[in-house]
């Protein structure tokens, strides 16, 4: 069954074209368009509703031993307030998910998880808590969840909470009130632009959201569907679950060593494996690319070296409406991933010569 | 959404103008580049080509999608909107679909085919029922 968004309606009004993704009926883009939506997050400021998502609390006294045995990151690197992202791997070092946590003290932690992951993380996250004195509590459907992202992003949302968030710095959150509404706020984000996600319980969903709208008016804010929050997240080079991680590519191939950390005395599942490739290299690996010639690679394009041998395939690629260009991540052989790199792209039967580029393609907080 | 009664349509939401004898202007649909959205790129097949009725004319590059554009009639691809072509402005696709946004003239081999398409009236029904 197809499920609906809390604010479907307000979509539907506000003249969404909306689409099915992750078992949800979602907005793709409204009146404006992708390309106008995009750029008003980059320029001024946008709204997502990212309510599909999934929202997990892990409580108990052994919450932080039991987390740092499932996620690839180093967790004594966190302290109350602050979140970290990073990966739920398989024993073979394959991705079963990637995800922020926050913690709100050393026994609760709050997760969001992928949608279309939802089912197979919470099995996941199940399946290894038997040793550990943990609870897990799937609030998926229970909370809604905006993102608000761009330039104007702290003026929109300040004057609206009880307490202020001035001070509240990047990978950050604070719980505080907005309008008398409870409301979980972080300074994180999808787009690669300065900004915030917010969670507050279902019965709020549309007084939260008309709220936000209202006090971004000055700011000339927009309602941006999933079309946009694709392109941002691709400007900024950010993995998307089933395209970049999968249970067939590791987060060192998918290029996010950064989140694996498989120190000593740290232990989690997967850990061999990717400190193995971590310290040898890997066979293959996701970089970036910009098409040379014309056309759009897509996501599973293939791609060929020069001398026409396959060396890979496109993981997502889009048109970037900010550098007006084609590009995209692609998972190419280990020898071909140096920058500059050039390689053909197959666009139906065409090849296409596209370069390895570097990354990220815009990111407001690596300027 | 606009329908306009002066042109022909076909199921995969072409629209073509009969100019003259054997000399028509193809493009699509309003309906078809709301669906598509924000259009960034368009490929075409090269002009001079004999083509059949449903054969590829372009293939529509949106932000999230690439969608192929058919022959409506059988014919020969005349000439080839300078404005995408050559000026690259395939925005005119979304703005303004049933005029500056036209895709290709053609000559056609069998204008009888006209009489197998749409018109307004019933392409707009085609359409509610496909929504």
């Amino acid at each position: 069954m197809v499920k609906r968004l809390p604010l479907h309606t307000t979509h539907v009004e506000l003249g969404a074209k909306m689409i099915e993704f992750a078992g949800y009926i979602m907005p793709v883009h409204y009146e404006t368009g992708v390309i106008a939506e995009h750029m008003n997050v980059r320029e001024n400021i946008g709204l997502f509703d990212i309510s599909h998502m999934g929202e997990v609390l892990v409580e108990g006294p052994d919450a932080k031993p039991y987390l740092q045995k499932m996620f690839t990151n180093d967790l004594s690197l966190l302290y109350d307030g602050k979140s970290q992202y990073g990966c739920l791997c398989y024993e073979n070092g394959t991705t079963v998910e990637d995800s922020f946590y926050y913690q709100h003290s050393e026994t609760k932690y709050r997760l969001i998880i992928n949608a279309a992951n939802r089912e197979k993380d919470l099995n996941w996250l199940s399946k290894h808590a038997e040793k550990f004195n943990v609870r897990i509590k799937d609030m998926s459907n229970l909370r809604g969840r905006y993102a608000l992202q761009g330039p104007k992003s702290f003026e929109t949302l300040e004057p609206l909470l009880s307490d202020s968030i001035k001070n509240l710095q990047r990978f950050h959150f604070k719980e505080t009130q907005l309008l008398g509404v409870e409301v979980f706020i972080a300074q994180t984000g999808y787009t690669g632009e300065f900004g915030y996600e917010i969670s507050f319980e279902v019965a709020d969903a549309q007084k939260v959201w008309n709220s936000i709208l209202e006090s971004g008016k000055i700011y000339n804010i927009l309602p941006i569907g999933l079309g946009a929050r694709d392109t941002l997240r691709l400007e900024a080079c950010y993995s998307l679950y089933g395209h970049e991680l999968t249970d067939k590519i590791t987060p060192v191939e998918a290029g996010i060593g950064f989140c694996v950390k498989p120190k000593e005395g740290i232990d989690f599942i997967g850990k061999k494996v990717l400190l193995d490739q971590k310290e040898n290299g890997t066979d293959k690996k996701i970089v970036g690319f910009e098409i040379i010639g014309k056309g759009i690679g897509r996501e599973e394009y293939k791609v060929y070296s020069m001398d026409g041998e396959e060396i890979g395939y496109i993981t997502s690629g889009t048109f970037s409406p900010l550098l007006k260009k084609a590009i995209g991540l692609v998972l190419l052989k280990i020898e071909y991933t140096s920058i500059g790199t050039e390689f053909n792209i197959d666009i139906r039967g065409k090849p296409t010569k596209a370069i390895v580029a570097p990354t990220p393609f815009y990111d407001v907080h690596k300027k | 959404m606009n329908f306009p009664n002066n042109l022909k349509y076909s199921k995969t939401h072409e629209w073509i103008l009969k100019q003259d004898d054997n000399i028509a202007l193809v493009g699509i649909t309003d309906y078809a580049q709301h669906e598509l959205g924000d259009i960034v790129f368009v490929e075409f097949e090269p002009a001079g080509e004999n083509k059949s009725k449903g054969d590829t004319i372009c293939n529509l590059e949106s932000v999230k999608a690439v969608a192929s554009v058919y022959m409506p009639v059988s014919g020969k691809i005349k000439e080839i909107n300078p404005k995408l072509l050559e000026d690259e402005d395939f925005a005119l696709v979304n703005n303004s679909p049933y005029e500056n946004g036209w895709l290709i003239q053609i000559v056609m081999s069998n204008s009888d085919e006209l009489s197998e398409l749409m018109d307004s009236t019933t392409y707009q029904q085609f359409v509610e029922e496909a929504k």
